[in-house]
């Protein structure tokens, strides 16, 4: 990152490179679309280009990075007409446009190398994902793929660590019953 | 903890960190309760779960090697065509106030006479550093939250080392224009220093101005007529600066985000360029002393001048920090 703000252009790719399938990955679970998820992205690190001379040296990049990304979420949302504030959260799993159900991406079918087992399990914990609402399917991913903490990911969502903690909890219990049978498969093959 | 928290909250107690004393306390309630125990299982297996697939689903979802060196590219592409378009809108910017400070090379207060058989001063290259330290400061990278303060600052340096030239400060009166010429190098500091230490800073200058009026106080009249001029010559001077700042703030907000916000920013800065006024026409002001005059025409607009940059700075649209 010092590199990268000193002008070391290559450090950018690098940076890029490393981070940006994580951020890609946070406008996948948010929108369900690819080709959202790529014009977010692009947008993510222009503003962090701008904002480059606010990062300090020594503080973690990816929680400053994904507030960056949760603001451009915001955004995105707002544009939509589609305050997360004020909706009701279980409807916000239910967005009109980008649904792509199956994220847009054509991960339908697993190839041979991934095995047949390995895909469906994937893909039953993306359903999973998908049902949740997004405010919940968001702190999922950043808390659990991401590993940030309640407290990173409260301030990159606006919001207070409470209040994170509290959808997390929801989340995974949700996450518990719908995913009961990959948890306990002994108990589905009977 | 009891078992109904446990029952209803495992998956929530099974994702938090390990060391977390709410997860311990639900694992010690867990080491003599069947259903608990089995609860926690239960949902440590999720964790396992979501850990191994959500790490399958990125993989899959990840952009092609190929599609990140496209957006690389692009993105690389964008960035250097929006520094080269904020830095060169801060150097026209920075450029034209400093030009504009040549312009009013006529207005000049009171009845300054200019000394027979003195060269031009208009000729002499007094304020060339501005427009040439100006650009040069106006990518300010390397500089990081300096670089506008220092070209606002220089703006102001330029305009009062220039308008000291103009009266010709040689002579008998060439002790108190180095002191003038002082509190205009004192001043432009201090502007720099309200942009980057704190605009509390720039509380400074209605007191030094107030002091500046009692230091030179008389029994004499107001004399409208060369205070007029002089509350003139102060407002522009503060406008000047001002007009800079709201360039460097509309063009790059983003970069400025060290910069304090609108309001603050823009009273120190017009509170710093009428002061340079106040300190170049305690030099060549003909005025009798006189703290009604240096009061009213000198101060006052100081004072006038800040609220209103405090009203432009309140309207100004910074971009949010990121």
């Amino acid at each position: 990152m010092s590199a990268y703000c000193a002008g070391d252009r290559s450090a950018f790719e690098r940076l890029f490179t490393r981070l940006g399938p994580r951020v890609h990955g946070f406008f996948m679970r948010s929108f369900q679309n690819r080709a959202v998820a790529d014009d977010l992205l692009q947008t993510t690190f222009l503003k962090l280009h701008r904002a480059r001379a606010d990062f300090r040296q020594g503080e973690l990049l990816r929680p400053w990075l994904f507030s960056i990304a949760a603001r451009v979420r915001l955004d995105e949302y707002r544009r939509r007409k589609h305050p997360v504030e004020t909706m009701d959260e279980e409807n916000l799993g239910h967005l009109p446009d980008g649904q792509g159900g199956a994220g847009g991406g054509g991960t339908g079918s697993a190839s041979a190398a991934d095995g047949v087992e390995t895909a469906e399990r994937a893909e039953q914990v993306r359903t999973a994902l998908d049902a949740l609402p997004e405010s919940q399917r968001v702190i999922v991913h950043l808390h659990r793929f991401e590993e940030l903490t309640f407290a990173q990911i409260a301030t990159a969502l606006g919001t207070t660590e409470g209040a994170v903690k509290l959808r997390a909890f929801r989340a995974y219990e949700k996450l518990r019953v719908t995913l009961r049978p990959l948890i306990h498969p002994e108990d589905a093959a009977r | 903890m009891t078992c109904h928290d446990i029952e209803v909250n495992a998956a929530g107690l099974a994702a938090l960190d390990a060391a977390d004393p709410e997860r311990r306390a639900a694992l010690a309630h867990a080491e003599g309760c069947a259903s608990c125990r089995a609860a926690l299982a239960e949902a440590l297996r999720l964790m396992r779960v979501l850990d191994t697939e959500l790490a399958v689903l990125a993989a899959r979802e990840r952009p092609s090697t190929a599609a990140l060196a496209r957006m690389s590219g692009d993105l690389l592409r964008l960035f250097d065509a929006e520094d080269a378009a904020a830095a060169g809108a801060t150097a026209a910017v920075a450029a034209a106030g400093a030009t504009a400070n040549w312009a009013p090379t006529e207005l000049r207060p009171s009845t300054t006479t200019p000394v027979p058989d003195a060269p031009d001063v208009r000729r002499r290259p007094t304020r060339a550093p501005t427009p040439i330290s100006t650009p040069a400061v106006a990518e300010h990278r390397p500089l990081g939250r300096l670089g506008p303060a220092f070209v606002l600052a220089s703006v102001l340096l330029a305009s009062g080392m220039g308008k000291l030239w103009l009266a010709h400060p040689i002579g008998p009166g060439a002790g108190s224009s180095r002191a003038s010429a002082g509190m205009v190098a004192l001043t432009s500091l201090l502007v720099a220093g309200s942009l980057t230490l704190g605009v509390w800073l720039a509380a400074v200058f209605p007191v030094a101005s107030v002091m500046l009026s009692v230091a030179d106080a008389g029994p004499a009249a107001a004399q409208a007529s060369i205070g007029i001029r002089c509350a003139g010559f102060e407002l522009m001077f503060a406008a000047l600066p001002v007009l800079v700042a709201a360039g460097l703030y509309g063009r790059l907000g983003h970069a400025s985000s060290k910069l304090p916000r609108g309001r603050g920013a823009m009273v120190a800065v017009a509170g710093g360029g009428s002061f340079v006024a106040q300190s170049v026409l305690h030099h060549i002001c003909h005025a009798q002393p006189s703290f009604i005059h240096n009061f009213g025409f000198h101060t006052l607009p100081l004072l006038l001048a800040m609220a209103a940059a405090g009203w432009v700075g309140a309207r100004l649209r910074a971009e949010t920090r990121l």
